[in-house]
């Protein structure tokens, strides 16, 4: 009887063992910078889960990166974890606490590297320690000056939110608050996601506009999905959103969204605002794990007593 | 006699043996090989696989106008993704790559994408087949080299049941032993 209880008990115990523990519904995203400048947004990276250790990704930027925020989503963090950041071959030093984590331990690091980049071709490798988890990808968020270019007005949003079944949540909106003129020449919206499935259906909206369906699908490598948009023809003149909804995904984390409109006359001085980083939420545990669980140790209960 | 003979052979192979020689490899997909099999792509993934073709320079004089094309099998898509090394192109099934010089004893490397078939009934092999062709002072050269890889169907749902009805099975087993011992 005693085997059969050991038993029970480790196969309850295997998937906290293989995960982690669950780290709460995770960061909502929100503004971390913004602000208007001649110039323009580089989004870029890449490419899914695939275990390579070092995780190496290129950027090719611009030159004058005036605000640069660089993002290394991982699977699996659990405490004593860590990676190691590169730029060009200088190490930024490791990074053990993730800045964003959320449900099963997939985590977010956030860096700030303005000062690390040059123009051209840029190599960033990362390396890590973890027990069953990796980088699912590195994406750099750079905002450069170029006084040829028209003004630009932009958002760079960040967080962590974990879309889940199981927690009920079925959807996450980013407000990118401000006045925004008529007229404007060029929108692009660039939003990044984890954990999404093929054929598992979410939604993505600009303003009430439908961009895509499944839009979580693995394209951008295992896991990743890092997407660019025009919205140009949804702009409105009041604080534009983007709204992620879940849909038939049970599982889905929204970790960005970078927002760019290029305006046909300058509207002021040029500036970019930083905002204080938030911190993760505090870990909760779903109903649905605290149902398994509680009707797992009646079961056992159960057993047990029926067995004496 | 004949070790004037010997001489002039090896004067005369002297310039063939020190020649410039390009070494081709490739590593596909470019994963922990720990975890993931090596050469091994599976069809019906919505993502698209690095591969990456590594030149070296084996030989002990600079070659130049280095020109790399790699044909990819099975009809898959390229994709070519940002990199250090530039001048990297692809057309229809063809990735084409030019390097203006390499060093003795350097290597380069380029990395490129494919996404794997939707769907295959059965396993099937596909061959890369990388031609490259650079200069040095004894003039133009060619060498090739044929990467094979295997493209495996994704799981069925055949597989994912004999898994469970193989774990269902130990289960009993394992509880109908213990119910034994108990009593």
């Amino acid at each position: 009887m005693k085997k059969i209880a050991l038993f029970i008990s480790i196969l309850l115990l295997v998937p906290l063992a293989s995960a982690g523990e669950w780290r709460g519904d995770g960061t909502p995203l929100y503004t971390i910078a913004e602000g208007r400048i001649h110039g323009g947004v580089y989004v870029g990276g890449g490419h899914g889960l695939t275990y390579e250790d070092p995780y190496v990704e290129y950027f090719d930027l611009p030159g004058n990166i005036e605000y640069a925020r660089l993002y290394v989503p991982v699977w699996n963090y659990n405490e004593g974890d860590w990676i190691e950041v590169s730029i060009n071959g200088k190490s930024l030093g490791r990074s053990s606490e993730p800045d964003y984590v959320a449900a099963w331990g997939i985590c977010d690091y956030a860096l700030n590297v303005t000062d690390e980049l040059s123009p051209g071709m840029n190599t960033v490798s990362v390396t890590y320690h973890n027990t069953n988890g990796a980088p699912y990808s590195i994406v750099l968020v750079a905002v450069y000056n170029d006084t040829t270019m028209p003004q630009t007005r932009f958002w760079i949003a960040e967080g962590n939110h974990a879309l889940s079944q199981t927690s009920k949540i079925d959807h996450a909106e980013v407000i990118f608050k401000d006045d925004i003129p008529k007229g404007t020449t060029n929108a692009t919206l660039w939003t990044m996601m984890i954990a999404g499935n093929e054929g598992e259906i979410d939604k993505l909206y600009f303003n009430s506009n439908l961009l895509g369906e499944d839009v979580g699908r693995r394209k951008s490598g295992a896991y990743f999905d890092l997407d660019s948009w025009d919205v140009t023809e949804f702009v409105g003149t009041a604080n534009n959103s983007v709204w992620f909804e879940r849909g038939g995904e049970t599982y889905i984390h929204p970790f960005n969204a970078v927002l760019s409109i290029e305006f046909m006359e300058d509207q002021g001085d040029d500036y970019i605002e930083i905002h204080p980083m938030a911190k993760s939420e505090g870990e909760n545990l779903p109903r649905a794990v605290v149902m398994v669980l509680v009707v797992s140790m009646l079961f056992l209960i159960y057993r047990v007593r029926s067995k004496k | 006699m004949k070790l004037i003979a010997i001489l002039i052979l090896l004067i005369f192979f002297l310039p063939q043996l020190a020649a410039a020689e390009l070494e081709i490899g490739m590593d596909i997909p470019l994963k922990n090989k720990e975890i993931y099999q090596e050469n091994r792509l599976v069809a019906g993934v919505s993502w698209y696989e690095r591969g990456q073709v590594v030149l070296t320079n084996t030989g002990d004089e600079n070659l130049h106008n280095i020109l790399v094309s790699v044909d990819v099998p099975l009809q898959m898509d390229i994709d070519i993704p940002v990199q250090a090394m530039k001048n990297i192109s692809a057309d229809n099934n063809t990735v084409t790559a030019r390097i203006g010089e390499l060093g003795p004893g350097e290597s380069i490397s380029f990395i490129f994408s494919v996404k794997p078939p939707e769907s295959i009934e059965f396993k099937k092999k596909g061959s890369f087949a990388i031609s490259a062709s650079y200069e040095d002072s004894t003039g133009t050269h060619s060498t090739s080299y044929t990467h094979v890889v295997e493209v495996v169907p994704p799981p069925s749902w055949i597989t994912y049941g004999t898994v469970l009805a193989s774990i269902c099975i130990i289960l009993l087993a394992f509880f109908n032993c213990l119910e034994v011992q108990c009593a």
